[in-house]
């Protein structure tokens, strides 16, 4: 004979085990129902948290592209987020992210910027994405690090927005342009000293130029090497007497507002 | 004797000119007589048969099909009787038989006509013959024909008035019912029991007014552009259309009698043509690549009565998918000989156009920087249906490349598309590069090539370290001139990697980017030696003890040569702390100067046949280069990571002195789905009261809205459309289940939705924003 506490114990072991079996794929099912950081497409780029693109903080996106070099500047994202915490009340991603030009990440940022030295040839995947981005609203700032006028990087890059966006698409955007409006005031594009420095034909070029897509500029494309001339620690902007980014600060907030 | 002529060769001509001519005119009249009853009977027979189908298709409906068949039966009658009458009237019976007529009709010619026949059949120079002839002559002559062939037109004008005076009566009596039979009978394939409720309504003021008929079943042929090669497609219309741009769109349904028109317009465009063909309209159209649809709105007495949205998604023709199958990774050659395959393979939807190779080739760098690009076609290409394989073999000591050239290849595809296109597509480019000699010891060349070794390279510090502390090891065994050469080697290369630290510090200082092998004015010559001012270099590089002269100005190298002697404890305590005026660019350099230092104190030992001094100065070496990979980098590669921006001790904290911020205007609205969604709240919510046409009229708008637009979404339309269709047949709570579909759809997702800018709570960063005018 089986004495009653022990009975009770039994039974209330076996119930706890018939809770704990049918309590189990419950939980099982529920975790494996949790969104994953990894399961998310492009999200393993992201030096940021992954939802942060999803906020309404503006986060600065660098592009990543197959051919040439595309981090060449990898100091002016945090240099410009911190112009922009500087001089606006744009709520802002105290760090910048890296997405990928050929995944459909691209579409969750307003703004992407793309920079190197090397010769650019596109994706098929990249071309269609950043044709539809741009089709679609965003904004994407190219600037040849080579600075050089008959560089491979200005010669292929401006021939693959041409093949992208169509061959009179790039055009020479005006200084009156809202552009030189949008937060500071420029009557021009703001020169670099890297731009006299290029070995190409030694001139500084008095536009930038842009394909306007649905009368917006959706694509800035400068010749000015502005990711040399804003390639330093933000902490040494102090040391400046004028902050060269502010026009970093124009190009965002003429994406995010038009 | 035209008679005669006319007779059979059998039938002999009569012998007597008035038989012949009694004949003759016997037959004209009974001709006048045939042409005017065939004339008469023929409409009496049309009209009479018509009547009374009509009248039998009132009393009792007929099917549809039956009435398409016998719709015929008038005319075919009153055709049969003109054709029967032209028949009698070109073949008229022969002479003996109008001369029977004749004998029959008129009695005063006692069989004289009849018998004249048979005299020219008999002997006509018998004594008798000649007797009757002469008597015939003569009353023959005196005979009158009229008469003989009446009209008898009575029975067929009495038909004919009487069936238009019935027709003509019902249509007065009835107008709607005479033109619904009218139409009945025109067009039999519409609905009999639609009409037929529309007459009784007319007729019968107790019947309710029937519904106008309403866009029926649709049905659509596509037919796609010429390079895709595909069939003609056909199907539905109550599903979206998906077609190439390019495709002939066809679209066609019922047009019913009641209706007026059926006018068709684009979304977003102007207005398309509508033909009617039969019993059906007939849209066609050449879709365009924003072509998003149609409307279709069916008119009667000047009022749309039925409304109809027919969205068009439009089928990309996608570019082709172009890879680069070889070479497989970029490559870097160490001699431009050989010979490298390239394969690629291209692949689209409807077939691959023109398939090339193109290269772009850079060489030199600054001023003597070239750049050529080009095409090349591939030597072998098999194409498929749908695809291509091509391949070319590049030829290296035929393309005179040269050390430090670049070559990019890609392949470049093509379609057919002859409308949008042809869309061309790029593979991912692959570089092919061929290594200066310079940078043998930095990159990886193909194997199977030459590589060529590093002639002379430096050796790390811990390197040195070892080689010193072996020879400290070995150094019982060896001679004193075995000793003094190996040190001797080892203090060279500990002078080289000095020297490369030298000009690291040198680069820094003049913050150029100068050649390193450019003479800097700052390479060690001789030792020790050369550095007079540092006689009292110290022994031991951490004792921290003061010596020489440091000195506060002259010439470049004696800035850096002080700032060095300060960094390794010499000078006075004075000198040695007093660095709040030093250059900056030394300060930043004081690691760099001591490493520098320590380095040169190594290789003096070792020059002296002390590796046991030596291996001190190279511990703390390597200690400080240690440090230095641990230290923050501030001229850092592609590869760093930057701190995050502290954007809140940031705000407002930006440079406006000599700024002038934009004065900004508020811009134009965006596109917003705001207020069709609030029109489809508000035609949702009248489902339930509005009439099944209204509310089918409504969902059609709405269609026709969603398409329209910048953001203009098909699959929303088609919904829409769809709950129209629902909505005209009465099924109401299917119609209003797509209209939540549709809105869902459109609606956007609260995260997507703009977020209002925070405002500052910081009283600096609110200053500031004052300042901008944007408090």
């Amino acid at each position: 004979m089986m004495r009653p506490a022990l009975r009770r114990l039994l039974r209330a072991t076996a119930a706890l085990s018939l809770v704990a079996m049918v309590a189990a794929p419950s939980a099982v099912a529920a975790d494996a129902a949790l969104p994953r950081r990894d399961a998310v497409a492009g999200c393993s780029l992201f030096p940021v948290p992954c939802s942060l693109s999803f906020s309404s903080l503006f986060v600065f996106a660098t592009a990543r592209y197959e051919s040439g070099d595309w981090n060449a500047a990898p100091l002016v994202p945090t240099n410009v987020i911190h112009s922009l915490a500087q001089y606006t009340a744009i709520p802002v991603a105290p760090q910048g992210a890296v997405v990928d030009l050929a995944s459909p990440e691209l579409f969750r940022f307003p703004f992407v910027y793309l920079t190197g030295h090397l010769p650019v040839r596109f994706s098929q995947q990249e071309s269609a994405n950043l044709k539809a981005y741009v089709e679609r609203g965003g904004f994407i700032f190219i600037d040849d690090h080579n600075h050089d006028v008959d560089g491979a990087f200005h010669k292929t890059a401006t021939g693959e927005l041409r093949r992208i966006f169509g061959a009179e698409a790039l055009k020479e955007i005006p200084n009156g342009h809202e552009l030189y409006r949008a937060f500071f005031t420029f009557d021009e594009p703001p020169t670099t000293s890297h731009e006299l420095n290029g070995w190409g034909d030694n001139l500084v070029h008095e536009h930038l130029l842009g394909v306007e897509v649905n009368g917006r500029l959706g694509v800035l494309y400068s010749n000015k090497d502005y990711s040399s001339e804003w390639g330093y620690h933000y902490r040494n902007k102090r040391f400046l007497s004028v902050d060269n980014t502010r026009f970093a600060v124009n190009v965002i907030v003429y994406a995010l507002t038009r | 004797m035209r008679t005669a002529l006319r007779q059979p060769p059998h039938s002999p001509p009569p012998v007597l000119p008035p038989v012949d001519r009694i004949v003759a005119r016997v037959r004209k009249l009974w001709r006048w007589s045939v042409a005017a009853r065939t004339l008469a009977a023929a409409p009496a027979l049309l009209a009479a048969t018509a009547v009374l189908l009509v009248a039998a298709d009132l009393l009792m409906p007929m099917r549809a099909v039956l009435r398409e068949a016998l719709r015929w039966l008038p005319f075919a009658l009153a055709g049969g009787v003109i054709g029967y009458g032209a028949w009698r009237i070109a073949r008229p019976p022969s002479p003996r038989r109008f001369a029977l007529l004749a004998e029959e009709r008129i009695p005063q010619l006692e069989n004289r006509l009849i018998t004249a026949f048979d005299v020219a059949l008999g002997d006509p120079d018998s004594l008798v013959a000649r007797a009757f002839v002469a008597d015939a002559e003569r009353r023959l002559a005196e005979v009158d024909v009229r008469g003989v062939a009446p009209f008898k037109l009575g029975v067929p004008l009495v038909v004919l008035l009487t069936s238009w005076c019935l027709a003509l009566a019902f249509a007065i009596a009835f107008p709607t019912a005479a033109r619904e039979a009218w139409w009945r009978w025109v067009t039999p394939r519409d609905s009999y029991e639609q009409r037929w409720r529309e007459v009784r309504a007319s007729t019968l003021p107790a019947v309710p007014t029937p519904p106008m008929p309403v866009f029926d079943e649709m049905r659509w042929q596509i037919t796609p552009p010429a390079y895709t090669g595909l069939r003609e497609s056909e199907g539905r219309g109550d599903e979206p259309l998906q077609a190439l741009a390019g495709s002939r769109v066809r679209l066609r349904s019922a047009f019913f009698g009641r209706w007026s028109a059926v006018r068709a317009t684009r979304i977003g465009g102007g207005a398309l043509p509508v033909r009617r063909q039969g019993g059906e309209w007939i849209a066609e159209w050449t879709q365009s690549p924003g072509e998003r649809g149609i409307s279709l709105e069916a008119i009667a007495r000047g009022e749309v009565v039925s409304r109809r949205v027919v969205p068009v998604i439009v089928v990309p023709d996608r570019a082709p998918d172009v890879r680069l199958t070889a070479p497989e990774a970029d490559l870097i050659l160490a001699a431009p000989r050989g010979r490298i395959p390239v394969r690629a393979t291209a692949a689209d939807d409807y077939g691959v156009g023109p398939f090339v190779l193109s290269w772009s080739r850079t060489r030199g760098s600054g001023e003597t920087f070239e750049y050529q690009e080009g095409v090349w076609q591939f030597a072998s290409l098999r194409r498929t249906d749908r695809g291509a394989a091509a391949e070319l073999v590049l030829d290296l000591d035929a393309m005179q490349l040269q050390p430090g050239d670049v070559i990019h290849v890609r392949a470049v595809a093509s379609d057919r598309n002859t409308v949008t296109g042809p869309g061309q597509s790029v593979s991912r480019t692959r570089m092919i590069r061929i290594a200066r000699p310079d940078e043998m010891d930095q990159v990886n060349t193909e194997v199977g090539f030459p590589m060529e070794l590093p002639k002379d390279p430096l050796l790390s510090q811990r390197m040195l370290l070892i080689k010193t502390q072996r020879l400290q090891a070995e150094r019982g065994r060896l001679s004193a001139a075995e000793l003094r050469a190996r040190a001797a080697e080892i203090a060279s290369d500990q002078g080289r990697l000095r020297e490369r630290v030298g000009e690291q510090i040198f680069t820094r200082q003049t913050a150029g980017l100068q050649d390193l092998n450019v003479e800097g004015g700052f390479t060690e010559h001789g030792g020790a030696g050369a550095h007079d001012e540092h006689d009292a270099a110290p022994a031991q590089p951490a004792n921290g003890q003061a010596g020489g002269q440091a000195s506060g100005g002259g010439s470049f190298n004696d800035q850096v040569v002080a700032a060095a002697s300060a960094a390794t404890g010499q000078g006075t305590m004075d000198e040695v702390q007093h660095n709040h005026d030093s250059d900056p660019i030394l300060e930043v350099n004081r690691t760099l100067l001591s490493l520098y230092n320590v380095m040169w104190a190594a290789e003096r030992e070792l020059n002296q046949s002390a590796p046991n001094g030596a291996i001190p100065h190279q511990l703390e070496a390597l200690r400080i280069i240690d440090q230095i990979r641990k230290a923050e980098r501030l001229f850092p590669s592609a590869n760093m990571r930057v701190d995050p921006v502290n954007v809140d001790s940031a705000r407002g904290q930006g440079k406006v002195d000599d700024a002038a911020p934009a004065q900004r205007a508020v811009g134009a609205a965006l596109p917003t789905t705001d207020a069709l969604l609030a029109e489809i709240d508000r035609v949702s919510a009248s489902a339930g009261t509005a009439t099944a046409r209204a509310f089918s009229m409504q969902l059609s708008g709405l269609a026709a809205r969603a398409l329209a637009g910048a953001n203009g979404d098909a699959q929303a339309a088609a919904l829409l459309s769809r709950a129209a269709g629902e909505a005209q047949a009465g099924r109401t709570a299917q119609a209003r289940s797509l209209l939540l579909r549709a809105r869902a759809r459109i609606a956007p997702p609260a995260a997507t939705r703009a977020h209002s800018l925070p405002s500052t709570t910081d009283p600096a960063a609110a200053a500031y924003y004052r300042r901008l005018g944007r408090g």
